[in-house]
């Protein structure tokens, strides 16, 4: 008899009686918060067809060749990327590689700010974005402090006050080689890559903004499909979509 | 390459010549990004042209190549 009455339990009891633990609520509001429907999409919004939805997608890629070319320099050492042919070239990929991560990020930037792209509920996406960019200036900087040669030394030399002036010289000496190099090639990396992560996933969650002079109606489907995660796919809801092919959200 | 280079002076305004070039081609990028059409595969526009309600190829080639999200979202759903 016991037997039979645990057949016919239904699965929703046995689910109800598991003692609730920490790892399956992270994991269902996970899933609820970004599917995977919305983590990778088909299509698009078909505001997003243009060209400066670009903007974003180059800065990443010109990220990209940054932390590889780093990489490569950072195995090699100074002796390598000064006088050989080879590191001299793997150098100057690192060098342009952040040239154009910095146009294209503040390209990126112009584009959303004129766009107003921190509406209904996209804040965290811009604070975020905002960050990057900062975090982005100061790795920069100990980049230029990293190359182990006058350039460097004339940049710390003439920064150090300033630095100083703000009482962040007590932990953050431009002086310091050893320093300057260490959190160039760990702490910013893995500080502007997570922030980057987690901008994309904002960027998945809530979806593109809509255009500030949208048609009601097509404001209300895209921002129904950002603001209740799960709730409905925006591609599928959206009468204007397109292809994610032909423009990618950024 | 060891040559100083040029600074422009507009009353307390100084920029070196290199970032203004680089200043002012950045906001040519934009506004060519803002105009340059975008290009879409014409299955896309059949596609996109069904699910506005919109008969016409052409007016989604339009409305896609026009580089103006604002417009394109108007006209479909206008």
């Amino acid at each position: 008899m016991p037997a039979e009455v645990s057949q016919v339990r239904p699965r929703e009891t046995r689910a109800a009686r598991r003692r609730p633990n920490w790892t399956a609520a992270v994991r269902d509001r996970i899933a609820r918060a970004l599917p995977i429907e919305r983590l990778l999409p088909e299509r698009q919004p078909a505001y997003v067809g243009s060209w400066v939805y670009v903007f974003g997608v180059v800065a990443i890629a010109s990220l990209i060749w940054v932390v590889a070319s780093g990489v490569v320099l950072s195995f090699f050492g100074p002796g390598w990327w000064h006088i050989s042919r080879v590191g001299r070239f793997v150098n100057s990929i690192h060098f342009w590689a952040v040239q154009l991560f910095f146009v294209f990020t503040v390209l990126h930037l112009w584009g959303q700010y004129f766009a107003a792209s921190w509406r209904n509920g996209r804040a965290a996406t811009w604070m975020v974005g905002v960050v990057i960019f900062l975090v982005s200036l100061v790795a920069a900087f100990t980049g230029y402090l990293s190359q182990q040669n006058l350039d460097a030394q004339w940049i710390a030399v003439n920064a150090k006050d300033a630095v100083n002036a703000t009482g962040a010289g007590a932990f953050f000496n431009v002086l310091d080689f050893g320093q300057m190099y260490g959190v160039h090639v760990m702490l910013f990396p893995a500080l502007v890559v997570t922030l980057v992560a987690v901008h994309l996933i904002l960027v998945r969650m809530r979806g593109v903004v809509h255009p500030i002079d949208a048609p009601p109606e097509v404001a209300e489907v895209v921002e129904a499909a950002g603001e209740v995660p799960g709730a409905a796919e925006p591609a599928a809801t959206a009468a204007d979509i397109t292809p994610a092919a032909s423009g990618p959200a950024s | 390459m060891e040559t100083p280079t040029t600074y422009l002076q507009w009353g307390f305004l100084v920029i070196s010549l290199p970032n203004l070039m680089l200043i002012l081609g950045m906001i040519v990028v934009f506004v060519v990004a803002l105009l340059a059409p975008f290009p879409a595969e014409p299955d896309d526009l059949d596609d996109e042209a069904a699910a506005a309600g919109q008969p016409g190829r052409d007016t989604g080639q339009q409305d896609r190549s026009s580089g103006q999200p604002d417009r394109s979202v108007g006209q479909r759903n206008g």
